[in-house]
């Protein structure tokens, strides 16, 4: 018989960021969503460099932070996610911008609120750090 | 409108709990810990003495005999000062890091070497465990506190090199 | 390929450390071909410390193979379809005769997979949010329901091939991540694989019927999945089409596919962009039936060229994935008969002078790389329609005519400070 034990690894590691990914994160921080110029468009998020040929990506440009759900997955809340009730997270199509953003969107925990299609605005966080999180979630703009 | 000063870093915290699986073999040893037995295993392929020992030779691949008791002793093959203090640590630095390669045995067992200055530990110390008292025995090394000298070295350490020690060369 | 050995994928192996789990395995698959330890001239193996919980945790496997006097050897931090693609290139290039490639996976040390899976994102747009360990993959699948290639149904008539379960009663389960339910996501389990590769005469004389390497590609994507397309697979594509070009065959031509689908939406997605007709889908009963992390893709390359080894079938393809919504992709291609039946090595020669043939056979140059562009997200695409043959989206054509106005107005492609909702930092307003 094999002996086994439960243990647990931590890293408490910080990252350094970009300029652009940086300059994004700042924003979040003052509750504003940038993105980032490329040849075919904005990218929100902003990359450092465009996926599709690998140039440097552009200037960045301030976005208003509302967009279209493109896909979606209704998952349990655990602890630690962003919102108490059941969500979902998706890819969000912030406007003015190609591709999507990955987030959570909050609809009060009634799978029957969320559709592809569904127009969402940002909810940010009452305390702001410079972090992905400082963007709380999307709700469900109002019709 | 300006652009906001950017973020230099980000946080990025990984934490994650597992189960360790100690396997057949090592769990032999260890379940010996918890008993203050320093267990041994033959290989019959290539005659090599393991303590720790696996379930298989790590030479020839062939099972290891049955776990027989070592006295303990030993002596220290090399060695490390550690004198930078890290998260976690448990000892105050400087303290010794040993490789000890147990009387009868032909691998090397890690642990510390204490009760000694460190400036005063070398290559073929011969040292005894320190065995924890009986309500901190556990199925691990931490059974044994650490390792003490039990005398002066008894080999002339220039004699032997750590490469020619029976796990040293490739044609031996 | 002459010979391939699996342990039974366990739910959770209690009993063995990493080494004690393969070598059983390797000692098994050395016996199928009369080899011993000391016979084989390079080691390649796939393993990942984020499953294992340790640094450097395969070095406990190296005692498996017994690394003294020190061996040739090679670690991949993936699945071990990856070691068996450079042992594959190793021996291509004429290095040695014999390979062996072992995967160890172990899906069930972490306590909580939602913990692990994450650590292969992003850590800077995606990590932090933590998502569920099954969202990108929900997200993939959602994606294709709603282009119209897939319905929830059809994944449960997957499932009902594998499980034997009424798809009725499969749609009546509740949702993991909707569309996904918890029989479409492959179970974790623990397992180790073992394949012994060798070249030309020397698989000849080992096994009356070695399955060889006809042809093998990998292919990687972008990995932010807001700016993938999800409702195709342009790496599987591409890979399938380049081991082809190697194979001398299409992958629409294999009898058998094993594709590491580990969830079950994949399965049509990856028959789609591999073009499969006849081919029978997972004989094995595929990664829905067991999941050994990085052990799963080298097992579909094993199934595979099982079927060739023991007769029943002349070519087959395995398929092997990495990372978050198939975004790296393997395809390997395998064959009853060699491309080139090459010429007899003189008994003289000696055995580093030897080319094997296929390396001995020229390539035709492989086609310009045409500049093209992936298709948005979004973009609505006919059933049936390759995704690479979709042309880069008109700059003047809304994005989707579908989305509300100002939202299809600002999703030209022209720059943003255009487009009414942007507003422009970089300039002065």
């Amino acid at each position: 018989m094999s002996l086994s034990a439960p243990y647990t690894i931590e890293f408490p590691f910080r990252r350094t960021v970009g300029p652009k990914i940086g300059t994004f994160l700042a924003g979040l921080r003052e509750a504003r969503l940038f993105g980032v110029r490329t040849a075919r468009g904005v990218l929100c998020p902003p990359l450092e460099f465009d996926p599709v040929d690998g140039a440097a990506t552009g200037e960045l440009v301030e976005l208003e932070p509302v967009g279209t759900v493109t896909t979606w997955t209704w998952v349990p809340a655990r602890p630690g996610d962003p919102v108490a009730h059941d969500f979902a997270w998706a890819l969000i199509a912030i406007d003015g911008t190609v591709g999507a953003l990955f987030h959570c969107v909050d609809v009060g925990g009634d799978q029957d609120q969320i559709k592809t299609g569904l127009r969402v605005r940002a909810k940010w966080r009452p305390d702001r750090s410079g972090d992905l999180r400082d963007l709380w979630c999307f709700e469900a703009e109002a019709p | 409108m300006t652009l906001p000063e950017p973020v230099e870093t980000t946080s990025s915290p990984l934490y994650m709990n597992y189960t360790y699986v100690a396997g057949t073999g090592r769990s032999v040893f260890l379940r010996g810990l918890n008993e203050r037995r320093l267990l041994a295993r033959h290989c019959p392929g290539c005659s090599l003495v393991y303590a720790p020992a696996p379930e298989f030779c790590s030479r020839c691949l062939r099972p290891v005999g049955p776990p027989f008791e070592l006295p303990g002793t030993g002596e220290v093959s090399t060695f490390c000062v550690v004198n930078f203090p890290f998260p976690g640590q448990v000892y105050e630095p400087p303290y010794v890091v040993a490789h000890i390669m147990l009387d009868g045995a032909h691998n090397r067992l890690m642990h510390l070497v204490r009760e000694v200055a460190p400036e005063e530990v070398t290559i073929g110390l011969r040292v005894e465990p320190v065995w924890v008292d009986d309500d901190e025995l556990d199925t691990s090394t931490t059974s044994i506190r650490y390792f003490r000298p039990i005398g002066r070295p008894t080999r002339d350490v220039a004699a032997v090199p750590y490469a020619q020690t029976p796990i040293g060369p490739a044609d031996a | 390929m002459v010979s391939f050995a699996q342990s039974p994928c366990v739910p959770a192996d209690r009993e063995h450390d990493m080494a004690e789990i393969v070598l059983p395995v390797i000692r098994e698959a050395l016996d199928a071909c009369g080899l011993t330890r000391d016979d084989i001239d390079f080691f390649a193996s796939g393993s990942h410390d984020f499953y294992e919980g340790r640094t450097f945790s395969y070095i406990e496997s190296l005692d498996a193979v017994g690394a003294w006097p020190p061996i040739s050897e090679s670690h991949v931090e993936m699945d071990a379809a990856w070691a068996f693609a450079e042992a594959w290139a190793w021996l291509q290039l004429g290095e040695g005769q014999t390979a062996m490639v072992y995967g160890i996976g172990r899906s069930s040390l972490a306590a909580d997979l939602d913990q692990i899976l994450p650590a292969q994102l992003d850590p800077y747009l995606l990590a932090p949010l933590r998502p569920h360990r099954d969202a990108l993959a929900g997200l993939q699948a959602r994606a294709l329901i709603d282009a119209g290639l897939l319905t929830e149904r059809q994944l449960a008539e997957i499932v009902s091939r594998y499980k034997d379960v009424a798809v009725d009663k499969l749609m009546d389960a509740p949702h993991v991540a909707a569309p996904l339910r918890a029989h479409d996501i492959a179970p974790p389990g623990d397992a180790a694989a073992v394949i012994v590769l060798a070249a030309g005469d020397t698989a000849r004389r080992l096994t009356a019927h070695p399955a060889w390497v006809r042809g093998l590609d990998h292919r990687m994507e972008t990995h932010y999945p807001g700016v993938r397309d999800l409702t195709c697979s342009p790496s599987t594509r591409r890979a399938g089409e380049r081991a082809a070009e190697l194979a001398g065959f299409a992958t629409a031509d294999v009898q058998v596919a094993e594709l590491h689908t580990e969830y079950s939406y994949q399965e049509p997605l990856l028959v789609a962009e591999l073009g499969l007709k006849n081919a029978e889908v997972n004989p094995s009963g595929g990664p829905l039936a067991g999941w050994p992390a990085t052990a799963t893709g080298l097992i579909r390359i094993g199934e595979a060229a099982r079927r060739i080894m023991d007769g029943t079938t002349g070519r087959a393809l395995a398929h092997a994935t990495n990372g978050p919504a198939l975004q790296h992709n393997l395809v390997c291609l395998l064959a009853a008969q060699p491309r080139d039946p090459g010429q007899p090595r003189d008994p003289g020669q000696p055995r580093d002078a030897a080319q094997p043939p296929e390396a001995a056979q020229p390539r035709e140059p492989e086609q310009p790389r045409e500049p093209e562009q992936p298709r948005d997200a979004g973009q609505p695409r006919e059933p049936g329609q390759p995704c690479d043959a979709a042309q880069p989206r008109d700059a003047a054509q809304p994005r989707d005519t579908a989305q509300p106005p100002e939202a299809a107005q600002a999703r030209d492609a022209a720059p943003a400070r255009d487009a009414a909702p942007a507003r422009d930092a970089g300039e002065a307003r």
